[in-house]
């Protein structure tokens, strides 16, 4: 079992950090982090990113319900697992690397994108995320 | 060994399909006589049958329910509690398209349906609102909303006639998916085989045969009685050859439901 899902966003460009907000042409709406499921692998392939300068930092948590019943971003507890920078405007794109891989050990994981920057901007990231149970 | 299925997992023509049933180790034997769509497999059918609007319940931790945002989509953390049918304008049942009657006995549709997100968690009910998978002797139920008794973006099924069965989906991510159905499925034109000695042979693995295992833990009383009008086979069908069993006596056996 595979899916390839192309996840993209930008920043605010009034903003210097941020979460982005992820959408998809297989998803209604956007998510700020997405969830892992119990018993499969996200494998981040692919990230291009582009736009004014910024780093783009790739966070991951084991609860994303911080201890409740209800999903709580706000105060779960996020590890930095990937982070890249892009150093002055134009365009960084990272592919056929080896994969960032993250594991849903309890279906409660999660990761979040997040930018920074020194100067506000509009700035724009997409990753190619593989959902998989090998 | 001949091969009886082709490269989309389906029985080729002249081939034996059994269908089983573990919980009463009953069994029905058919002779595929041909594909009624032959190289016509495939049925992008569309988006899951979810209307804007409907309420499902979320899985837990969370509780509580959802509303699907728009036709075809499943919200985040949200399942399917009773089994989803397919419609089809034109077809028996309009509401479900592979529900057929019992005098149409002479075919039987053999499903391999995919699922998009190949991620979401499917189920099926057999029939409809009966959950089917268990754990140890039935003590503990699975399914889309548990932690196991299910399976990840497709299932196989063999619908029999008279039957309807519930296809249920839990999608365990935050996301909510647009969704999409496709079936690679033969309409088959068989006969059942009422040769004892055939049946033997199949039951008792001397003849190759394409073995179809009911992803069931229970069989309800309306499965039986379909069986019973269609087939005209009592029971659920021909009871399975066990180790030792003399010839005579599983002959016999299966001489015994055929009505």
């Amino acid at each position: 079992m595979r899916e390839l899902l192309t996840l993209k966003g930008s920043t605010d460009g009034s903003s210097t950090t941020g979460t982005f907000s992820l959408y998809s042409d297989m998803i209604y709406g956007s998510v700020s982090y997405v969830m892992i499921p119990k018993g499969l692998k996200a494998k981040v392939w692919c990230k291009r990113i582009s736009g004014k300068a910024v780093e783009v930092i790739i966070q991951f948590t084991h609860d994303i319900y911080a201890g409740g019943s209800t999903p709580s971003p706000d105060t779960a507890d996020w590890t930095e697992v990937g982070h890249e920078v892009l150093v002055s405007e134009g365009e960084l794109i990272l592919e056929k690397r080896r994969p960032l891989v993250l594991r849903g050990y309890t279906g409660k994981e999660a990761f979040r994108v997040r930018w920074s920057q020194s100067s506000a901007g509009l700035s724009y990231v997409e990753i190619e995320v593989e959902l998989t149970d090998e | 060994m001949a091969r009886i299925t082709d490269e989309l997992g389906l029985c080729l023509d002249n081939t034996l399909l059994t269908v089983y049933f573990p919980p009463i180790q009953r069994a029905l034997v058919f002779r595929v006589l041909g594909r009624a769509n032959k190289g016509y497999e495939k049925y992008d059918y569309g988006p899951l049958p979810l209307s804007s609007g409907d309420s499902l319940p979320k899985l837990s931790p969370e509780g509580g329910t959802a509303t699907v945002p728009a036709n075809g989509v499943i919200p985040g953390r949200s399942y399917t509690p009773t089994g989803l049918s397919f419609s089809l304008t034109g077809a028996y049942d309009e509401s479900d398209m592979w529900h057929y009657p019992k005098d149409e006995s002479d075919r039987l549709y053999h499903v391999h349906m995919y699922v998009t997100p190949s991620i979401l968690r499917c189920d099926l009910q057999v029939p409809k609102r009966y959950t089917q998978p268990t754990f140890q002797k039935n003590r503990i139920v699975g399914g889309v909303d548990r932690d196991f008794g299910y399976r990840r973006g497709y299932l196989e099924v063999i619908h029999l006639p008279d039957l309807v069965y519930g296809y249920r989906f839990a999608n365990d991510m935050n996301t909510n998916f647009y969704t999409k159905v496709t079936f690679v499925y033969a309409e088959y034109l068989v006969e059942l085989v009422k040769d004892p000695e055939l049946v033997y042979e199949a039951l008792a693995g001397l003849k190759p045969t394409y073995w179809y295992t009911m992803p069931v833990s229970g069989v309800d009383e309306s499965v039986i009685r379909a069986i019973r009008e269609a087939y005209g086979i009592a029971d659920g069908g021909y009871p399975i050859v066990k180790v030792g069993t003399p010839k005579s006596e599983a002959l016999a056996g299966i001489r015994e439901v055929i009505i």
